[in-house]
């Protein structure tokens, strides 16, 4: 069912990696078709050439090589994925391989400190536009991780902010990622497949490409709370100070920014900001605020806009997703010391209903962007007042469709319907409660038995028989699963080598075999999810 | 009997003391930040971070700063939840594990000794064989097994009982909850204690005194339980101290399988995310208990055999 | 062979408690016939592997999560891999572990706790508070950090950390099996024939606790092997393809319904934890020193 999708979503274009004399015109027009793009070489082809390229590198059937080793985070999924590597390319390139799992935090380390040699990764898009992939392998990238770098795709990503045509722009990180295909110090295996269970009681909640859904106007038939499972406790209801999905959904759900996310596509939909206008050369927008209020009767002002950003962006505040306002003008010299005046970042409020950003480029996905909870407004009273302690509840003040009753850590979170957010008429449940069980199976469990309406997160082991059921919700989901090489050291300094591993591997069995939730095998970077963006693959023969 | 009480109490704290600079090393120098994540931070921010919660200073400033805090029993801020205070999951997370910690051990207390006494009652004959495969069956059944079995049958299949989360309030179909992570929790030790009273019961049976109190004409209930019974579970008794520890600071297993938000989460949490302070918590709790009750343990040698002097 | 009292004392002698012991042992038969059992399955660990003819790291892709039939006797796990010699592989180092760590507990905890209870007074608290420390540390934590500082996931730092915390408990429950003997009529006797310490300790206060010490002995074993595949979570230990019962057994409850994942694995660690109770017991009963 899901294999009709791929070959929907797959634009038909090739692009050949050729020499890389000449990035900008190096043979990456259009090649071939949609039939010869659907068209695969068999994997007995792929392992052939990749046999000769290995030999082409200096390891004959895999002599010489050593021993390549692979690590990844203690997880079953993971495991599973890591065995079947090590199968494929002991059996296709005779190569051998040793596993290395390691709990979390010392992964992370390793990863980080370049500390080894294939590496699980993946990647899930912050916004629907192809450079939240590309970004991730620039060489200034802290998420980079492959000690990869190369000037020419540094270049493009940069042009690619200055260009203010669409067409010319996805040109242009077209370009990017063709460079990196050719390099290859990643490893895609599968696009992600977003998954989640909700009763068919559950209504107002539907599947999207960010698998994001507002509660806005969901509710349960014949009661009046959802019951959700969050797969974790939230780390902190601060906006500026969380990370993560779980907290995502809470946070949205108490809090309101500039703009909210259409349930269905995504789109940016007016928030707090009931329109804005966007000057002639794309960097400044200009966001008219709606009269609406506070938990606490207060209105809702331009100037908490800019007290959020701006704390945000302060460089002695800890905080995991400050680079998402760098495209605010000023905001990452401010962030980055490099100025020390908070008045230098390009936010203004204009009066209590305007606010005014200008920007460091044209960023096309800005009203999208600023749907992220970095972008909540706070209230500088409110925090001054009760300082650490202001999200407590009966301290914590929210602008959203819902607000904090109780925060039971650990137990649950429960939410009441904020009957003062402007669009109150049309939230239809009462209540909203978070469960945050993180073993899936528990969670699974809870769900049969009725005392959970929708669980976020599904035990790998039952995916044979839940992907069967009605109330399964699956989409494809704008992230990719892959592998990473260090590029610095042994024998994966040669891109031959990593070219013939990635070969070697036969994504299908993967996917069909060893994945089962219906994924789409990746032979490129950033998921072929955007109109018009032509994706490059790499498998083909050079 | 003041003295050994003074002496015991300050031995006490002393050793917890040792096991919170202990610690307190421990979790600086295991590898890893408490901020590192799948985005990479910048350096700067990492170092932001540490001014935040102080991790920047000198650490005998930190372990001063965080013992200050442990006396006023404020373990600090978690890094992991961001903006709470450890505390506000260990009182309640404590607070839950206890309750079904002791639950727990009462249970496999009173299946337990019974079971074990009874056996060495029967010494190789019937009964004795029949007790002991059932104590054996809970020691090969693990609770990451036991759990969800019993959670498949009780839960999903018959549907006679909650398959997990802690219960609401006190009625009966709420405390129902509690049926199935209790047998989970208390399974293994009933095993381990019914065992070891046997073993202890049979040893101590057989000894002179026992046939001298027969041969003096009491019966033999008396002699049992008045003779026999207080030397025999001095096994038992030993091995209480550290089960009752360990089961009323939450096992996490039992908290995975039945979402019970107890203690035992915190510390692997904890751990995994190298949030100092969290683990310093749990730390001092669960190390607490242990200290406490090897006390009671050693003061009930002294009451079960006058002949014992612990101190 | 005459009345000569001293040869005739001689003769008594050479029947040892030693000798006598293992003679009582083998009469039980229950317990014969349980070292019998562990045997093969010790056996069945060590040949199976090398004669099936199924390699345990071969994926039949088209057989995931197969059922047991007649190709794959026990079925075969999420990648394809033949169940049977992954479990009879898996038992390899269940084995080994198990009994390893075990021993290296028991040795040290049995002397630990001997010595302190015998010593008494001030040496007995400072040692039992010393175990105290021990219990309280993080345990999860040391191993993180062990397994930092030694950059190596061998076997031996398995044995290491294991072994370091194993032996708490067992210290315990012999110390205060000593305690109560340490008063008894022929520890007096021994200590004013003058025997010293070390010989009263090995020769007359541990065959008296050996009961006790014998239980927990195998109830740890079955523990320990269980205990592994929690370091395994850390990356420590097994790692894939090699696998053991604990690893086994904590995936293949994730699926119950997929009954052969659990029961083959399960199954022999009933086994093995059964034969070692009953091994138990008639050792227990076989040294029992007051029973005629």
């Amino acid at each position: 069912m899901r294999y009709a999708l791929y070959g929907l979503l797959i634009a038909p274009l090739l692009a050949s990696c050729g020499s890389k004399t000449d990035p900008a015109s190096s043979g990456k027009g259009v090649k071939g078709d949609l039939t010869a793009f659907l068209r695969q070489e068999p994997i007995t082809d792929r392992i052939a050439y990749a046999k000769q390229l290995l030999a082409e590198a200096g390891y004959p059937d895999g002599k010489g090589l050593g021993k390549l080793e692979v690590l990844y985070n203690t997880d079953e999924g993971h495991q599973k994925i890591a065995a079947a590597i090590q199968q494929m390319w002991n059996k296709n390139l005779g190569i051998n391989v040793e596993l290395r799992n390691s709990e979390w935090k010392v992964y992370l380390d390793d990863l980080s400190k370049l500390r080894y040699q294939v590496g699980r990764r993946g990647w899930i898009g912050d916004y629907r536009d192809p450079y939240t992939f590309i970004e991730l392998m620039k060489s200034d990238s802290g998420n980079n991780n492959t000690g990869w770098s190369d000037p020419d795709f540094d270049r493009l990503a940069l042009a690619s902010g200055a260009e203010p045509d669409p067409a010319k722009r996805y040109e242009i990180l077209r370009q990017a990622e063709a460079i990196l295909l050719c390099d290859l110090p990643v490893l895609p295996l599968y696009y992600y497949v977003s998954q989640a269970c909700w009763t068919d009681k559950v209504k107002g909640v539907y599947q999207n490409i960010m698998d994001y859904h507002p509660l806005n106007e969901a509710y349960v038939e014949g009661s009046d709370t959802i019951v959700i499972n969050n797969g974790t406790e939230i780390q902190a209801l601060d906006p500026a100070l969380a990370r993560g999905v779980p907290e995502h959904r809470v946070l949205n759900a108490v809090f309101e920014g500039l703009t909210r996310s259409d349930p269905r596509t995504y789109d940016p939909l007016p928030g707090v900001a009931e329109s804005w206008d966007i000057s002639k050369d794309g960097r400044t927008y200009t966001f008219h605020l709606r009269d609406c209020a506070w938990t606490d009767g207060r209105k809702v002002t331009a100037h908490d806009f800019a007290f959020a950003w701006r704390r945000i962006l302060n460089p002695a505040f800890p905080s995991d997703y400050a680079h998402m306002l760098h495209v605010v003008k000023g905001a990452e010299a401010y962030n980055s010391k490099k100025s020390s005046d908070p008045l230098t970042v390009a936010v203004e409020a204009r009066d209590d209903r305007t606010f005014v950003v200008e920007l460091e480029h044209p960023v096309p996905y800005f009203p999208e962007l600023v749907t992220h909870y970095a972008f909540h407004p706070l209230r500088k009273d409110v925090l001054e007042k009760h300082g650490d302690a202001w999200t407590r509840t009966g301290n914590i003040v929210t602008n959203g469709p819902f607000r904090v009753k109780e925060w039971r850590p650990n137990e649950h979170v429960l939410l009441e319907k904020n009957g003062g957010y402007w669009g109150a008429a049309k939230t239809r449940t009462q209540y909203v409660k978070f469960l945050p069980i993180d073993n899936r199976l528990t969670a699974w469990n809870l769900y049969l038995t009725g005392k959970c309406d929708w669980v976020t997160t599904l035990p790998v082991e039952k995916m044979d028989e839940i992907i069967k059921r009605p109330d399964y919700h699956g989409a494809t989901y704008l992230g990719i699963y892959y592998w990473s090489f260090n590029c610095t050291a042994g024998p994966l300094k040669d891109r031959r080598v990593r070219k013939a591993l990635s070969l070697a591997l036969d994504r299908d069995i993967i996917v069909k075999h060893i994945a089962r939730q219906g994924q789409v095998p990746a032979y490129g970077f950033v998921p072929p999810m955007f109109d018009a963006y032509k994706s490059p693959r790499f498998d083909v023969k050079d | 009997m003041i003295g050994f009480l003074i002496r015991r109490f300050a031995a006490g704290l002393a050793t917890l003391f040792v096991i919170a600079v202990l610690s307190f090393c421990f979790t600086r120098a295991a590898p890893g930040s408490p901020f590192s994540s799948e985005r990479q931070l910048h350096p700067e921010i990492i170092k932001a971070y540490e001014e935040y919660y102080g991790l920047d200073k000198p650490i005998y400033v930190q372990f001063w700063r965080a013992l200050r805090g442990y006396m006023r029993l404020d373990f600090g801020p978690s890094t992991m939840y961001r903006g709470r205070s450890v505390n506000d999951y260990i009182e309640p997370g404590f607070g839950k594990s206890i309750k079904l910690g002791l639950l727990g051990a009462v249970l496999a207390f009173l299946i337990g000794l019974p079971l074990g006494v009874f056996a060495s009652a029967h010494h190789n004959r019937a009964p004795d064989h029949a007790a002991m495969s059932v104590a054996t069956l809970g020691i090969c059944i693990p609770n990451f097994l036991l759990g969800p079995l019993l959670v498949l049958l009780f839960g999903l299949t018959l549907k006679w009982l909650p398959t997990g989360l802690w219960p609401e309030d006190w009625s009966l179909k709420e405390l129902s909850k509690l049926i199935l992570p209790t047998i989970t929790l208390a399974m293994v030790h009933i095993a381990y204690i019914s065992r070891l009273a046997r073993a202890g019961m049979l040893d101590v049976m057989n000894k002179d005194y026992i046939r001298t109190a027969r041969a003096k004409g009491l019966n033999e209930w008396t002699v049992f339980v008045k003779h026999g019974l207080k030397n025999g579970v001095t096994p038992v008794v030993s091995y209480a101290g550290p089960m009752v520890a360990l089961v009323l600071t939450g096992s996490i297993v039992v908290e995975k399988v039945f979402a019970i938000p107890g203690l035992g989460q915190h510390f692997i949490n904890g751990a995994l995310n190298r949030d100092a302070n969290m683990i310093m918590g749990c730390v001092l709790v669960y190390s607490s208990l242990v200290i406490a009750l090897n006390f009671l343990v050693d003061v009930a040698y002294g009451l079960l055999d006058p002949r014992v002097r612990v101190s | 062979m005459g009345s000569d009292p001293l040869e005739t004392l001689a003769e008594v002698e050479s029947r040892s408690p030693g000798r006598m012991a293992l003679r009582r042992f083998f009469k039980n038969r229950r317990a014969v016939i349980c070292i019998v059992l562990l045997a093969i399955v010790g056996l069945a660990t060590l040949i199976v592997p090398w004669v099936t003819r199924h390699d345990y790291r071969e994926s039949d892709w088209e057989y995931t999560y197969g059922k047991p039939n007649g190709t794959y006797w026990m079925g075969t796990d999420a990648l394809g891999r033949d169940l049977m010699v992954r479990v009879f592989l898996g038992g390899r180092i269940s084995f080994a572990i198990g009994f390893l760590a075990t021993a290296v507990s028991v040795i040290i905890g049995v002397a630990y706790g001997a010595t302190s209870a015998f010593a008494g007074g001030r040496v007995d608290q400072v040692m039992m508070r010393f175990v105290d420390i021990l219990y309280g540390l993080p345990y999860m934590l040391v191993v993180i950090i062990i397994m930092a500082l030694t950059e190596s996931k061998s076997v031996l730092i398995v044995f290491l950390v294991l072994g370091s915390f194993g032996w708490l408990t067992i210290s315990r429950i012999v110390r205060g099996q000593v305690l109560s003997l340490r008063e008894r009529d022929f520890v007096e006797a021994a200590r004013a024939l003058g025997v010293g310490a070390p010989a009263i300790i090995w020769r007359h206060l541990i065959p008296n606790i050996l009961g006790p010490v014998i239980v927990y002995t195998t109830l740890a074993i079955p523990s320990v092997m269980l205990a592994e595949s929690f370091l395994s979570f850390l990356g420590l230990g097994v790692s894939e393809p090699e696998t053991s019962w604990g690893v086994l057994i904590s995936q293949g409850q994730q699926a119950l319904e997929r009954w052969w994942f659990v029961t083959f694995p399960g199954a022999a660690l009933a086994i093995t934890l059964f034969c070692l109770n009953s091994i138990g017991d008639g050792l227990r009963d076989a040294f029992d020193v007051q029973q005629r």
